[in-house]
């Protein structure tokens, strides 16, 4: 049992060394082979790991086990210790894992079909590889640093992916956006390291959270809030969201793998992780909470206008993210952590799907640009409209029930402390919205009239497939000239590989909530396979270490009543969404999903909130680095010191002698200079310490 | 065997040798000198393989200069810190060698010499254990510097020369004071342990002397305000140099606060704390910022190790096992990704005879290979955890918030602005479409420069993630170095900065 962790990650680092050094030197389908079996076989790993827990009581299921010692740790008054390479199995980590590996293995086979005619195909395949390496460390880690270390290592392969087609300087400009906006969140989490180090002694989860109780009430919410900053970067959360619409510009499976499904919900998976640090720290719950709720809002607002359809998903994924953390910073870890698994499911298939249609269409992802698609594209279309079903929130497809148990738990809670049900009642109006704006989508790309580019597609074709970038239709002209039915379904075909990833996660999607979240209503004929059964021995000590904020939720009664009830409000509340969507589509003002001037203008620009920050930091830090530059280092400092040479050569015409500008006579005087000087000194030397002394006494 | 004493001299001797190869017959005096200059990297690694446990080791002690008036001996040892020094001096050689095997066209045997020279310099600096020895080791590095700048420099490099020689000079000769204070009130005694062992000067003198070293070296280092001398000596030197200077010139100033400030003047050097901490946060940002807005790759990248030896500084001041474990591990890895990052540089400016960010552009399409081994650079210099920046910079931050949590988290800032003028020079030097048609023709990295590129990568990714090469052969010598720095009987002047207190298996007990 303890070898299967240590195995796990290596498939996917040797995927990536063996792609990356001689990948060129293989044929594409090795390559590509090579890579999704290097996933797959972890996956594999997971599920026998899954099966040997399945087999366990509760309390059996955490396997810690260490590779070698990193680095000493020297903590004041305690012996020294290592910081060991070291992985952590609990039931929480082993969710991600199976989420990471089982998605990432999926994603992988569609991008065989999907980056086929890449030049760079092996590149991008060791990239992924990379890349699910280094999220397998970060949820796998057994402390703050190993975490650390697949945090910032997800964030690199991140940033080479979205400039994965670096020839295009915005896809460059996004990446290195998102590495830089990155690491303003890490930031948070080194600094929140800092001080956990420096109170337990200690960065093992196991040290740092059993000694939780010698954090001050202070120092929890500081530590808490850097942590939860970082994840606000990772996770792509108010404030630091900015750069996940932007990461769109990276091959759409690079969007479903590590922009929907797995690298930014780390931020989610790292509070949970740490649940017994926020549970204890009401603030920072709050805080958490109203950040989650007010960017899950704020972000279905902009998706709601937005015409490039990843933007639409992109958006959506910061809005779900959203819920996430409303779920975590509620107390509710297991439904945050539900919605996660859920999530994975449809976003992956809404954005592979999304790509299916950017290859039917050479590229095109303007929405008004696509229409009545479904003639042309079915198996994309029903995949779609089954996940566009499960993040609205339609029961009984699975983001209904994680959805619901996340706005339950903030109603919860609201009890207690009504900002809660501020955060509640902003939920159900972004559940409305979600079911509006994703059903926009669908009815923009699969339904309606058709308003497909077909000259601009005939072109393409003439060209042969490529992926130079993801097109700008807005650009491009109109409809032109008549294109014949049977040359349209030439033009636009599905890939029946691709299909098939697209049929497996619309299934996931559909029922993946079903098992698990039935069981939360706790019914007698089934036994409790609940999401918050099967975490229990990862977020059990939550109830042990809690607060007194703690205790008062735990005392609030959960009525299962109450609950069905809320859940009824829920799914009426995503029905109207979709009506909306339906009416709005037969008043024709889809578009602008009839939002009024100037409200949409906002909305379309997205709050300007990317050229407010640029005005910052971009434009103030570029004229404070000039300022510093020519005027402090140069005038200040450098006037000082030329100042210094300048006076010394006037003081005597003796010296302007030796000012010929041959260096070796400098060289020479300044030998000179060392030897005089040192001689002297020698055999005078009596004559230094009273003048030293008298200088010292002089001073004091 | 004298391992020191040949690693010293044994650059002379080559030296010597190619004195008497003819003028014209360059490719011999080249094969000569990278000859010579791999043997004694080979012969270095025996230091490696046969340190063990903590203490000084190779030592060698013998009589040197002896006069009516004074003494000095020529005394070398290694311990953990300076043991690492050593082995990157005598790694970077034979590097900037190669680097330089065919961009160096006009007085390639004096070049070569020089280059030599400078390597007995600083591997003396490094070895020596006898104050006087060290002064003459420490003057003597700054001739063939000062040569490789002002002959084999740029066009503004009587400038910079000067710029580079008179900084340097200025706090030499203070430090030189400082000394012979020292040796009369101890004794008339350049030995440094002897120092060490009586240095019970009192405050008042001791902040002088304190202050007489730490200028030679802040200078050296370089500190904020004091770093303006090292861009134009960066921009001016050519890749060898630059790469030398960055590498291991830069790390005497570090490497002698801790060998001599801290252990000769505990009290003073604490008493300083605040003012060099924060003196070496002011640098991390401000070198970061300023890294940011330079239009020349070279000046960026020594912007950037005004910031990276800001780091450093700040772990040095901390006064605490884990931030000097870091210190000494940061002096190693910024050899390693600063001088990777010259000869990277290098690369391109030998093809295109300019370093403008703005020349470039969509490199990376031409070059993969290169690209590749770029970004590698980059991001050990960014401080990406898994390379060796990381274990550095998160050693000295670990230590240095027990210090100062303040200046620390602004310190850490720092890993932001790395990121920012990193990536975004990156950006625009590699990615893109090729703005300049020149750039087409740029060739990818040759078997030759990959040769002394992949030790520097290897190191990279091995010391990243297992980092304890090197901290398991540092800490007996840290905890040494902290024991003898310790303030006797606690003054209180700074309760914030007193020397944790560290049980340690195996070292000298508190």
């Amino acid at each position: 049992m303890s070898l299967l962790p240590k195995l796990i990650p290596l498939f996917p680092l040797l995927g990536f060394i063996l792609c990356g050094t001689v990948g060129k030197r293989l044929s594409r389908a090795a390559v590509g082979a090579l890579a999704t079996l290097s996933v797959a076989i972890s996956f594999v790993c997971a599920l026998l790991l899954l099966r040997g827990f399945l087999m366990v009581p509760g309390e059996g299921r955490i396997i810690e086990t260490t590779l070698w010692q990193w680095m000493p740790l020297y903590a004041p008054g305690q012996a020294v210790k290592g910081l060991d390479v070291a992985l952590l199995v609990d039931p929480l980590s082993l969710t991600l894992t199976l989420i990471i590996t089982g998605v990432g293995a999926l994603i992988h086979f569609y991008a065989m079909g999907y980056m086929a005619h890449d030049a760079r195909y092996s590149r991008f395949f060791s990239l992924l590889n990379l890349f699910v390496f280094f999220m397998l460390l970060l949820v796998l880690g057994n402390s703050f640093p190993m975490m650390f270390v697949g945090w910032e290592g997800v964030g690199l392969c991140s940033y080479m992916l979205i400039g994965f087609w670096f020839e295009d300087m915005a896809n460059a400009a996004a990446g290195t956006k998102a590495f830089i906006v990155n690491r303003v969140g890490d930031f948070g989490f080194l600094a929140a390291m800092l001080w956990m180090f420096s109170i337990t002694g200690s960065l093992r989860f196991a040290d740092v959270f059993a000694n939780a109780s010698m954090f001050t009430a202070s120092a929890l919410v500081g530590v808490t809030l850097l942590l939860f900053l970082g994840a606000t970067g990772k996770s792509a959360q108010i404030p630091l969201y900015v750069w996940l619409p932007d990461a769109m510009a990276g091959p759409t499976p690079v969007s479903a793998l590590i922009h929907a499904a797995t690298m930014v919900t780390a931020g989610v998976y790292m509070v949970a992780r740490c649940h017994v640090l926020f549970s204890a720290a009401p603030t920072t719950q709050a805080v958490v909470s109203v950040i989650g709720v007010l960017t899950a809002f704020f972000a279905a607002t902009i998706a709601m206008v937005q015409f490039d359809m990843k933007k639409v998903l992109a958006y959506s994924t910061v809005s779900q993210l959203g819920y996430m953390f409303v779920g975590v910073g509620t107390g509710a870890y297991a439904a945050g952590v539900f919605h996660l698994f859920t999530h994975a499911f449809f976003k992956a298939c809404l954005f592979l799907g999304a790509g299916a249609v950017m290859h039917g269409l050479a590229n095109n992802i303007d929405l008004r640009y696509m229409g009545n698609l479904k003639k042309y594209m079915p198996a994309t279309r029903w995949t779609y409209l089954a996940a566009v079903l499960a993040i609205a929130g339609i029961p009984p497809l699975a983001g209904f029930f994680s959805k619901d148990d996340i706005l339950a738990a903030a109603f919860d809670r609201g009890h207690a402390q009504p900002l809660w049900l501020f955060v509640y009642a902003l939920g159900l109006a972004t559940a409305f919205l979600t079911a509006l704006y994703m059903t926009r989508s669908y009815l923009m790309a699969f339904e309606g009239e058709e308003r497909i580019d077909w000259a601009a597609l005939k072109a393409a074709a003439a060209h042969g497939h490529g992926h130079g970038s993801d097109g700008d239709a807005a650009s491009r002209e109109p409809v032109r000239g008549e294109v014949s039915a049977d040359d349209k379904a030439h033009l636009i075909h599905e890939l029946p590989g691709m299909s098939a990833v697209l049929v497996i996660l619309a299934f996931f999607s559909a029922t993946a909530g079903f098992v698990f979240g039935i069981s939360a209503l706790k019914p007698e004929w089934l036994p409790n396979l609940s999401f918050e059964k099967w975490l229990e021995p990862a977020l059990a000590s939550w109830w042990t270490h809690g607060s007194a904020v703690a205790a008062a939720t735990e005392a609030i009664p959960a009525h299962a009543s109450n609950h069905v009830a809320l859940a009824a409000i829920s799914a009426v509340v995503a029905l109207l969404g979709i009506a909306s969507a339906v009416a709005l589509e037969k008043a024709r003002k889809l578009d602008t999903s009839g939002v009024p001037q100037p409200l949409y203008n906002a909305l379309f620009n997205k709050y300007r909130v990317d050229e407010l920050y640029g005005a910052i930091f971009q434009t103030g830090g570029k004229a404070l680095g000039a300022w510093l530059w020519q005027v402090f280092d140069a005038r200040v400092v450098d006037g000082f010191v030329n100042g210094v040479g300048a006076a010394a050569k006037a003081s005597g015409s003796a010296l302007r002698r030796w000012s010929t500008g041959y260096v070796r006579s400098y060289a020479f005087s300044i030998l000179a200079g060392v030897i005089i000087i040192i001689g002297y000194l020698l055999f005078y030397h009596p004559v230094i310490p009273p003048v030293a002394a008298a200088l010292g006494r002089g001073a004091f | 065997m004298p391992l020191l004493s040949i690693l010293i001299f044994g650059p002379l001797l080559v030296a010597a040798i190619l004195a008497f190869i003819p003028r014209h017959d360059v490719g011999l005096q080249k094969a000569v000198a990278l000859g010579g200059a791999v043997a004694l990297f080979l012969i270095s690694l025996l230091l490696f393989t046969g340190y063990s446990g903590a203490g000084y080791l190779f030592t060698e002690n013998h009589a040197w200069i002896s006069t009516s008036v004074f003494t000095s001996r020529y005394k070398v040892g290694v311990d953990g810190i300076s043991l690492f020094l050593v082995i990157l001096t005598t790694l970077l050689t034979p590097i900037s060698l190669m680097a330089s095997w065919s961009s160096i066209k006009t007085r390639v045997r004096e070049y070569l010499i020089f280059m030599l020279v400078l390597e007995t310099g600083v591997i003396g600096v490094f070895a020596a254990r006898d104050m006087f020895l060290f002064y003459a080791f420490w003057e003597f590095q700054l001739i063939p510097m000062y040569f490789l700048i002002g002959i084999w420099g740029g066009a503004n490099r009587i400038y910079a020369t000067l710029k580079f020689f008179l900084y340097t000079l200025v706090g030499s000769l203070l430090m030189l004071v400082a000394i012979l204070w020292l040796w009369n009130t101890a004794g008339r005694t350049f030995d440094i342990d002897t120092l060490i062992k009586n240095a019970g000067t009192p405050i008042q003198v001791q902040t002088w002397l304190f202050l007489a070293f730490a200028l030679a070296f802040a200078i050296k280092v370089p500190l904020f305000p004091l770093h303006t001398w090292l861009p134009d000596a960066h921009t001016e030197a050519p890749t060898a140099g630059s790469v030398m200077l960055a590498g291991v010139l830069l790390k005497m100033g570090t490497y002698g606060f801790l060998r001599f400030c801290f252990p000769l003047f505990p009290e003073a050097s604490r008493a300083f704390a605040p003012l060099f901490m924060t003196l070496a946060v002011i640098g991390i940002i401000y070198g970061a910022i300023v890294a940011a807005v330079q239009p020349d790759m070279k000046k960026l990248v020594a912007y950037s190790s005004v910031s990276h030896l800001g780091f450093v500084m700040l772990g040095l001041f901390a006064f605490n096992a884990q931030a000097w474990q870091g210190a000494v591990m940061q002096m190693v890895n910024h050899g390693i990704s600063t001088g990777a990052l010259f000869l990277l540089v290098g690369v391109l400016y030998d093809q295109r005879h300019t370093r403008l960010i703005r020349e470039y552009g969509g490199v990376a399409s031409i070059t993969p290979l290169f690209n590749v081994v770029f970004l590698t650079a980059v991001l050990s210099s960014a401080g990406l955890p898994a390379l060796n920046g990381f274990v550095g910079e998160f050693n000295i931050l670990l230590g240095a918030f027990q210090a100062s949590p303040g200046l620390t988290i602004a310190a850490t800032t720092g890993v932001i602005l790395a990121a920012v003028y990193l990536l975004w020079m990156f950006q625009r030097v590699m990615h893109g479409n090729v703005t300049h048609e020149e750039n087409r023709k740029l060739k990818d990295l040759t078997h030759w420069q990959m040769a002394y590129l992949a030790p520097l990568l290897f190191l990279m990714v091995w010391l990243g993630v297992h980092p304890n090469t090197i901290l398991s052969r540092t800490q007996g010598a840290v905890m040494a170095t902290l024991e003898s720095s310790r303030v006797p009987g606690s003054t209180g002047s700074q309760p914030a900065l007193q020397p944790q207190a560290v049980s340690f298996e195996g070292g000298p007990a508190r």
